[in-house]
């Protein structure tokens, strides 16, 4: 099975364990991942802060390109796929400014979560499964860009989305549920202002604490370097009392798979994620 | 006894802004939906429903040096909840572009300069590098000597060794081969006053 694929800027540099996460998991289940020619930044976030209707040009373009090379799109970074699909709703509503000129055909722009856990793929996963992450208490977080605005992503379980609760059930693992699954992160606030992020972060370890789980499984690379990266900091200055390793729920497939060449990248967190995992009894 | 009326001040009108961005500003009966969820509403000076009553009472210009849209994260939680389909998220959008479009300085200027360094990489490479960007907002942001002092620059050095140490920084950058292409869309940019 081919499956277009939208990586975006950060999985090839900050997130290259996010990349090399999906490609192992797309190897393990068979499936083939092929990227638009000469595909380019999406605008992310500094686009529409700059120029909002440039960013949608600037995002529409790789629409463009994936419907001339006849491709879907499977996104793993949040904020391509939001922005993706503001391109896309822009140029249904003919408001693209700068560049008119769209894409032929309708691309049809899933983001990872639901696409793994779709019914084909979901099949692959569950005929595999070992019990490796048996028993395991993972809560799921799914931060802001997949899902809102509903207008534009088109998602129904906007408030409460369910995608990644699928597969960690698939994988054996056990589904701990909380009420901040769509509470930001912050995102790339983080460079400008880390403070902002911090107090965002350290408010969503606080709830988790309240839950007992062990393992944070995120689908949006943003999401996983602000939970992650801070946790040093925060647990200096008292906000988390233990270290948790913030996953991947492509890490957590290929886990479950039983493979063990995902510990490479995982051992790339800034969080000693292979050690926390061993110390749970899992193997890796 | 005496009234007191609040005249509306003078500056863009509802009427007229609510055409320029396309956002129904008029139909807010300020339930504070996008106030309450909203989840930086500690860092702003301005919350969600007061920029929209700004608007509304034509206090538009005031708007503009303020530090909300610059600490808006884009969660879009406001847009989702509002019972009146305001786009309030857009409308942060709106601001920002307004201000940089009329060369009005930025209460948030680290973060503008963020937004800054990051359309310039795109404008060079076509992708980001996020190395590069990361040097290039360094210069953009001055306050080098501060940050040195308070040992800012030391803390952000560590952790870029680190993650080049994981394999997670390309120091290189390398131009996408649809780059020229995504230069040429720069140059047909049309900034809109």
């Amino acid at each position: 099975m081919k499956v277009g694929y939208y990586p975006g800027c950060s999985l090839e540099a900050s997130a290259r364990n996010y990349e090399l996460s999906i490609e192992r998991v797309f190897h393990l289940l068979d499936m083939e991942l092929v990227e638009p020619t000469g595909w380019t930044c999406c605008g992310s976030s500094s686009g529409h802060s700059i120029d909002a209707d440039f960013s949608l040009a600037l995002a529409g373009r790789n629409l463009t390109l994936a419907s001339r090379d006849k491709l879907d799109l499977v996104v793993p970074c949040a904020l391509c796929y939001n922005r993706l699909k503001h391109a896309q709703k822009a140029f249904e509503e003919g408001e693209i400014g700068t560049d008119k000129q769209g894409p032929e055909t309708k691309v049809h722009i899933q983001d990872i979560a639901s696409f793994l856990s779709s019914k084909e793929v979901l099949d692959r996963i569950r005929s595999r499964v070992t019990d490796a992450l048996k028993g395991k208490k993972v809560i799921t977080y799914y931060g802001c860009q997949v899902d809102r605005p509903p207008k534009v992503t088109g998602s129904k379980e906007y408030e409460n989305p369910k995608s990644m609760d699928v597969l960690v059930e698939a994988l054996g693992a056990e589904v701990v549920d909380w009420s901040f699954k769509t509470s930001c992160c912050g995102g790339g606030l983080a460079v400008a202002r880390r403070d902002i992020v911090l107090a965002l972060v350290g408010k969503l370890f606080k709830k988790m604490a309240l839950t007992g789980a062990e393992i944070v499984a995120v689908s949006c690379q943003m999401c996983q370097a602000n939970l992650d990266m801070y946790q040093k900091e925060l647990l200096s200055q008292g906000v988390i009392t233990r270290f948790i390793p913030i996953l991947y729920i492509t890490d957590l497939i290929c886990l479950a798979l039983g493979d063990r060449e995902v510990a490479q990248y995982i051992g790339m967190n800034m969080v000693d994620a292979p050690g926390l995992l061993r110390n749970m009894g899992i193997a890796i | 006894m005496n009234e007191v009326f609040l005249a509306p001040a003078a500056g863009l009108s509802v009427k007229e802004i609510e055409e320029e961005s396309g956002i129904p500003i008029s139909r807010c009966y300020q339930c504070l939906k996008c106030s309450n969820g909203c989840p930086v509403t500690y860092f702003m000076d301005y919350l969600p429903h007061e920029v929209i009553r700004s608007v509304q009472l034509g206090l538009y210009d005031e708007l503009l040096h303020s530090s909300t849209m610059w600490v808006c994260s884009t969660c879009a939680t406001c847009a989702t909840r509002c019972p009146n389909g305001i786009d309030v998220t857009g409308f942060m959008d709106f601001l920002k572009n307004k201000i940089l479009s009329s060369n009005i300085e930025p209460k948030q200027k680290e973060v503008a300069a963020f937004h800054q360094a990051f359309m310039d990489e795109i404008k060079r490479h076509g992708r980001i590098n996020e190395f590069v960007m990361m040097a290039h907002f360094s210069r953009k942001r001055g306050g080098l000597w501060k940050r040195f002092m308070d040992g800012e620059l030391k803390a952000d050095m560590k952790l870029g060794l680190e993650m080049f140490r994981k394999g997670r920084l390309k120091p290189i950058p390398k131009k996408a081969s649809g780059a020229a292409e995504v230069k040429e869309m720069f140059k047909r940019r049309r900034v809109k006053k």
